[in-house]
């Protein structure tokens, strides 16, 4: 593949001999069964090969208080979706038509986060510092800091580490009422995305199976996922952090979220 | 109860949970527990809360007692009088989420009076090898 070299401009052009194995792949994916794995390995490569584009749209919104690795995980996300919508016949680039998708899977995170609007600069820019320290000391370490080691390498009081914390979860959760169960539409599994092939598995013998099934259904691939990593695979945050490629406070943030929709499901098994 | 126990009661109601999972967080601070053991413990204690704010009149309170131990250990208990005044089931989901997230939980039930106990330690985190 000859994708390499410069980074898309505003307006991405590819060379020749890139747009064309674009279409061959997207011919691929018009054409062979949704089933067969030439269409799951075109469908991988037209992901691949966009990456690129997702990386740069994601630096636009950079210094807005998400780390960038989660803005290009969703970024991706806007991208298999349009991998999967894209029509040829509409007669658009495939990036023209991927990149208002990708943008707005991106915008809609923060959104969802409800962040731009309801949290104040200061705790942005606070839950950024903590983010990025955390990732930092884990490094170091091997383990997830303390409020004491944050604070420290921040040159903050604990109590400001701990409000940084909480903000996180309580803008987090205030937007849950808001998101009105969205999500929904990348629940399809991805061939990129890691599935979580022993779910049966790990489930055997729950009693609340057939109760929690649908209601995991209903969660986003990502929630499902982490929810199952924690609570049936006993994995630490900062291993499914590691393993799904987000930051720790983002699978916080995940699954708060997507305990709160279980937990409405589940009340009358609960007593 | 030792001296330094904390104790908390807020109104029924889920907004008021923000101060037990800033209470919780403050506690596991003063404890050096890291982040993400933090976060499983407060996260317990949302959901120990918020099971039994669902079985519970908006007119009744909620307290939670922060128990440190000495080896760094903490003991988070959860009580509400509940209208069916009965204790969560151990096979529910709420239950296993629980249970994953710190090392030992369990319920009594006391004149209607519901709660539960939540154990969790600093230490290396229940990893399943």
């Amino acid at each position: 593949m000859s994708v390499t070299g410069s980074q898309p401009k505003r307006k991405t052009r590819w060379d020749d001999a890139a747009r064309a194995r674009e279409r061959e792949l997207l011919d691929t994916m018009a054409t062979e069964p949704k089933d067969s794995p030439a269409y799951s390995r075109a469908r991988d490569e037209l992901v691949t090969i966009h990456l690129p584009l997702v990386e740069h749209l994601a630096r636009r919104f950079r210094d807005r208080g998400e780390p960038h690795d989660d803005l290009v995980q969703v970024g991706t996300i806007g991208l298999i979706k349009a991998v999967d919508r894209f029509d040829q016949d509409r007669g658009v680039e495939f990036s023209t038509y991927a990149t208002p998708t990708i943008v707005g899977e991106i915008k809609r995170h923060f959104r969802d986060r409800g962040w731009s609007i309801r949290v104040p600069r200061r705790l942005q820019e606070l839950r950024q510092q903590i983010g990025q320290a955390t990732a930092d000391l884990s490094q170091q370490s091997g383990r997830s800091p303390t409020v004491a080691e944050l604070a420290k390498a921040l040159d903050l009081s604990e109590e400001e580490i701990l409000e940084g914390i909480e903000s996180a979860q309580a803008y987090s959760t205030l937007s849950i009422d808001s998101a009105g169960g969205g999500g929904d539409d990348d629940s399809e599994p991805s061939s990129l995305t890691e599935t979580l092939g022993s779910e049966d598995e790990a489930l055997e013998g729950v009693e609340y199976r057939e109760s929690l099934k649908p209601l995991l259904a209903a969660l986003t691939e990502r929630e499902r996922q982490i929810i199952m990593m924690r609570f049936f695979k006993n994995m630490t945050q900062a291993q499914i952090a590691e393993e799904v490629g987000v930051s720790q406070m983002h699978v916080s943030r995940l699954l708060t979220r997507a305990l709160l929709e279980l937990r409405e499901g589940l009340a009358d098994e609960t007593f | 109860m030792s001296s330094s126990t904390v104790r908390l009661e807020i109104p029924a109601a889920s907004g008021y949970l923000v101060l037990a999972r800033t209470a919780v967080a403050a506690m596991c601070a003063r404890l050096d527990y890291p982040l993400d053991r933090l976060e499983d413990v407060k996260l317990a204690v949302d959901e120990a809360c918020s099971l039994l704010l669902g079985d519970t009149d908006s007119a009744e309170t909620l307290t939670l007692a922060l128990q440190p131990g000495e080896d760094g250990s903490l003991k988070a208990i959860v009580s509400a009088t509940t209208r069916h005044g009965k204790a969560p089931k151990q096979s529910s989901f709420a239950w296993t989420v629980l249970s994953a997230l710190v090392e030992n939980v369990s319920a009594s039930v006391e004149d209607g009076q519901v709660s539960i106990a939540l154990q969790a330690s600093r230490g290396d985190v229940a990893v399943a090898s």
